[in-house]
């Protein structure tokens, strides 16, 4: 038996699972996308789910999720790659500490983490209290809770280590030693960093902030959360179509479908931008 | 357990879409020292996995002691193998690691155990039982992995490079161990090796390999002094090459001419009885003098155009005159070299000392 | 040790980068540190420190509807953890024997659970369970879920800690007279284990704390704790909460600690 057989034995398993409960439920979605509304729904091929989608009652939701998850993405970036940057330059010891620091929160419960800041941001909250006694900002009540701005601070901490995990990787790749022979060339830090450093970490930013985007557009538990009825997105649009009455599966699955689209695309891209002679491969 | 043979016919294997054995034939001896010497990627680490059952061949047979084994897998064959980086279990200790063989063969532990000591002993590491491999120099991991294969009583031992990674001195330390046991336990040992010094001093026989071929088969001496080709010739010791062609013959002699210089050559130092068109002759071989020798057949001057000193000889390049050609010649230190660079001199050798190879085959 | 250009005595960028450092690492565990404070505090507002208190902790453990959800999870967990580390493990050890151009593929594939929304396999599970097992709704599909994600993962730090595993040593296994199984189960199985641990644990971490997919799929009567958490906070924010979101917190991050030592023992 070759090493190659030998392998597929050992695979058959494994991907028989996800054929089954991850490949056919999604080949599941896609039918459903096109199929007619019903109780929940009725298998006859339509395009309606579609058209429904069109529906400018929802155009409000779309562009309010993307600006949010565009809102939330860079300010990841921004805050994301000064902190990714600071990490790498440490020596090795310290280096995997602080770095597995940033990753610990992400195996921690979203729901309670979310929740974390719901005590922090509802009325007689920690930041409703805290500003009020500060005095600066007058008597409030600072209330953030269910407002687009609680959403945007939910999702920039819940992806800020999405976004400083390929950022870091690719910065790792790079030789430092780039900068000592560009600073005896004659190139100031400043340089250095713009034409040197930025362009080779240039991979990780584009990974990094389509991985955060798209997870963004999708997000469910925070948007629920911490945005209330006001804020609605995506995620909940989606979650309102299937639980919720008046039930619309296949909307929702056209919705998804779309999402899935997109996030096709957007790997391709970032596959095909990966080849560039800024990447070491 | 008693040695085995070992015949290999039209042994063919590609890796990778390349064909790295490309038709090999062997007839090993029980209880043979024989090596399989070349250089990195003729084929002879992949001819020994064949052997071993890792691989199966695309063609060709394998038959031990004339059953045969190119079907069978690596766990159910009678033979093993010392790898080139040891392959020691890192979490089992020494002794686990040579009971391993005896555990899979469900020898009783109280016998295995008597076994192990008895071979520890063999390899003169007695009381590292205990120990792990990382605790052990090079030299005691490559005596355990020897142990390893030779406490189960295989009947053939096969050995990839093992001493690739010894540093010269405990390498011809552990030449002659190898050497020893192999003919104290009377076992058949394959051994693969680009060394062409360590085939020379340890082997029986040797099989030279260049491209997924064998090029010859023979003894030590065989190969040293009658090489079958020009790689051979190239690549076992050191060579001087003369291009040219047999002009005439008499009852004792060839003539061999070679820019501008006749050589005598016996008849029978041809490779093949047509004669042939390329001289090689071994700088050791090579006589010098200051004045004519004696009664050389073949006497040509000289001037030296440059030396180096061997410790235990000295190589001199000579450029002769009335000829283009520049030969190597060594000299023994016996006794004090007189000789210097710009030195006349004269340089010479017997008809039996040269060999003559058909040139046209096997170029690297 | 690189060489740096000579620094302006106030180094302003350096300053930036530390500043903003520690800002984020403040940023991100000060949401932590609060929840932990103040499950611990007496007062009822949560806002307002009510000194040291143990009391919403023991009100926990005499709550039967958390004492109830909190073996559905455990269940969970223990399921999809026992599952996704077999099969994780055996997707691993299957690609390290595909040759190089065909493991990137198939590792592609491996991925694709892992960067998808989870709302979208959350809807896809639904629908799939609904329409071809609803019988199996609750807790079989959402360990289905699990496993379908988690196994990923185990698989990814499985074939991390193969990578670093000699591939002579199997072969010496088999060459002594063991068979492929004996020399798996003695010689390399030894040798990854922490790493298969290490999976282990964390697809643990992942499914004690997962919503979405458990949220869609779940039927009546089954309740996980993070789906308990998320209907008692529709309801209102109470200090018991705290005290099962810090503990829920508490064992997230242990088991990655643990999770993260044993991969790095690996490799």
């Amino acid at each position: 038996m070759t090493d190659a057989s030998k392998g597929f034995r050992l695979l058959a398993a494994p991907l028989a699972f996800l054929a089954l409960f991850f490949a056919a439920p999604l080949a599941l979605v896609l039918a459903a996308s096109l199929a007619a509304r019903g109780q929940p729904l009725d298998w006859a091929f339509s395009l309606g789910a579609y058209q429904r989608m069109l529906d400018p009652l929802f155009a409000g939701v779309f562009l309010r999720s993307a600006a949010l998850a565009a809102a939330a993405t860079l300010t990841c970036l921004l805050l994301g790659f000064p902190l990714a940057y600071f990490i790498v330059r440490q020596p090795p010891p310290r280096r995997r500490l602080l770095y597995f620091l940033v990753l610990i929160p992400l195996t921690a419960n979203s729901l309670v983490l979310t929740y974390s800041w719901i005590t922090i941001l509802r009325p007689q909250g920690f930041l409703d209290l805290a500003l009020q006694s500060l005095g600066w900002f007058g008597p409030g009540p600072f209330v953030l809770l269910y407002t687009p701005a609680a959403v945007f601070l939910g999702l920039t901490y819940w992806y800020l280590p999405f976004m400083v995990y390929p950022i870091y990787a690719s910065l790792e790749k790079v030789d430092f030693t780039l900068s000592a022979a560009a600073a005896d060339l004659g190139a100031t830090r400043r340089q250095t960093f713009l034409r040197i450093i930025l362009p080779l970490s240039t991979p990780g930013i584009l990974a990094g902030s389509m991985l955060v985007f798209i997870q963004c557009l999708c997000a469910f538990v925070v948007p629920d959360m911490l945005g209330g009825s006001k804020t609605l997105m995506i995620g909940s649009l989606i979650q309102q179509r299937f639980l919720t009455l008046p039930q619309d599966w296949p909307l929702g699955a056209a919705i998804s479908i779309t999402l899935l689209a997109l996030i096709g695309a957007a790997v391709f891209l970032t596959l095909r931008l990966d080849r560039s002679p800024a990447s070491p491969r | 357990m008693s040695p085995a043979s070992v015949i290999l016919r039209g042994l063919r294997k590609s890796l990778g879409g390349q064909e790295v054995v490309k038709g090999i034939d062997l007839d090993i001896h029980p209880g043979e020292f024989f090596s399989l010497l070349g250089p990195s990627g003729c084929g002879k680490s992949t001819t020994l996995r064949l052997i071993a059952g890792f691989e199966s061949p695309a063609a060709g047979e394998i038959h031990i002691n004339g059953r045969p084994t190119h079907a069978t897998p690596a766990y159910v064959h009678d033979i093993n193998l010392v790898f080139q980086n040891y392959a020691l279990f890192p979490h089992l200790t020494v002794h686990q690691n040579i009971a391993f063989g005896l555990e899979m063969q469900q020898v009783p532990p109280a016998e295995a155990a008597r076994r192990v000591e008895e071979i520890l002993a063999l390899v003169r590491l007695s009381g590292y039982g205990p120990r792990l491999p990382r605790e052990l120099s090079g030299g005691q991991q490559q005596r355990v992995a020897l142990a390893r294969a030779l406490v189960t009583r295989p009947s053939i031992v096969l050995l990839d490079e093992p001493l690739g990674a010894l540093d010269l001195k405990l390498r011809k330390e552990m030449q002659f161990e190898l050497k020893n046991l192999q003919s104290t336990l009377g076992l058949t040992f394959i051994y693969v090796t680009h060394d062409q010094e360590e085939a020379l001093t340890m082997s029986d026989r040797i099989a030279v390999m260049h491209q997924g071929r064998i090029l010859q088969t023979g003894t030590p001496g065989e190969i040293y002094e009658k090489p079958a080709s020009r790689f051979v010739a190239g690549f076992i010791g050191e060579s001087n090459f003369l291009e040219g062609r047999v002009v005439s013959r008499s009852a004792q002699s060839l003539h061999f001419e070679a820019s501008g210089l006749t050589i005598q050559v016996r008849p029978e130092n041809a490779a093949s009885p047509g004669g042939g068109s390329l001289l090689t002759i071994r700088p050791e071989k090579i006589w010098i003098g200051r004045s004519p020798a004696p009664d050389l057949e073949n006497v040509f001057p000289g001037h030296i155009t440059d030396s180096l000193y061997y410790g235990t000889h000295t190589l001199f390049l000579v450029a002769l005159d009335r000829s283009s050609l520049t030969l190597q010649v060594r000299r023994q230190n016996h006794k004090e070299n007189h000789f210097r660079k710009g030195d006349a001199v004269c340089i010479g050798w017997p008809g039996e000392s040269a060999w003559l190879l058909d040139g046209t085959d096997c170029h690297d | 040790m690189d060489f740096r250009p000579p620094r302006p005595r106030l180094d302003l960028p350096a300053l930036f980068l530390r500043a903003n450092a520690v800002l984020m690492y403040a940023f991100l565990y000060a949401p932590i540190a609060v929840l932990i404070a103040f499950s611990f505090s007496g007062s009822r507002y949560s806002a307002l420190w009510g000194g040291f208190s143990t009391r919403w902790y023991e009100k926990l453990f005499t709550n039967a509807e958390i004492r109830s959800a909190l073996l559905t999870t455990l269940a969970l967990a223990a399921a999809s953890t026992l599952l996704s580390t077999l099969l994780g493990t055996l997707a691993a050890l299957g690609l390290a024997r595909l040759a190089h151009r065909l493991r990137r593929w198939f590792e592609t594939f491996f991925y694709f659970p892992v960067i998808l929304p989870d709302i979208v396999m959350a809807i896809a599970l639904l629908m799939f369970f609904r329409t071809f097992l609803p019988d199996s709704l609750g807790l079989p599909a959402m360990i289905a879920g699990h496993v379908a994600f988690n196994l990923c993962y185990v698989a990814v730090i499985v074939s991390a800690s193969l990578k670093g595993f000699n591939p002579a040593l199997e072969e010496a296994a088999l060459d002594l007279g063991a068979s492929p199984w004996r020399a798996f189960l003695r010689v390399k199985l030894p040798l990854i284990w922490p790493g298969i641990l290490g999976g282990a644990l964390l697809a643990a971490a992942l499914s004690l704390d997962e919503f979405v997919i458990a949220f869609f799929v779940s039927a009546p009567g089954t309740s996980t704790l993070p789906i308990h958490i998320y209907g008692l906070l529709k309801k209102g924010v109470t200090p018991e909460i705290n005290a099962l979101a810090s503990l829920m917190l508490a064992v997230s991050i242990l088991l990655a600690c643990l999770s993260l030592l044993l991969q790095k023992r690996n490799s």
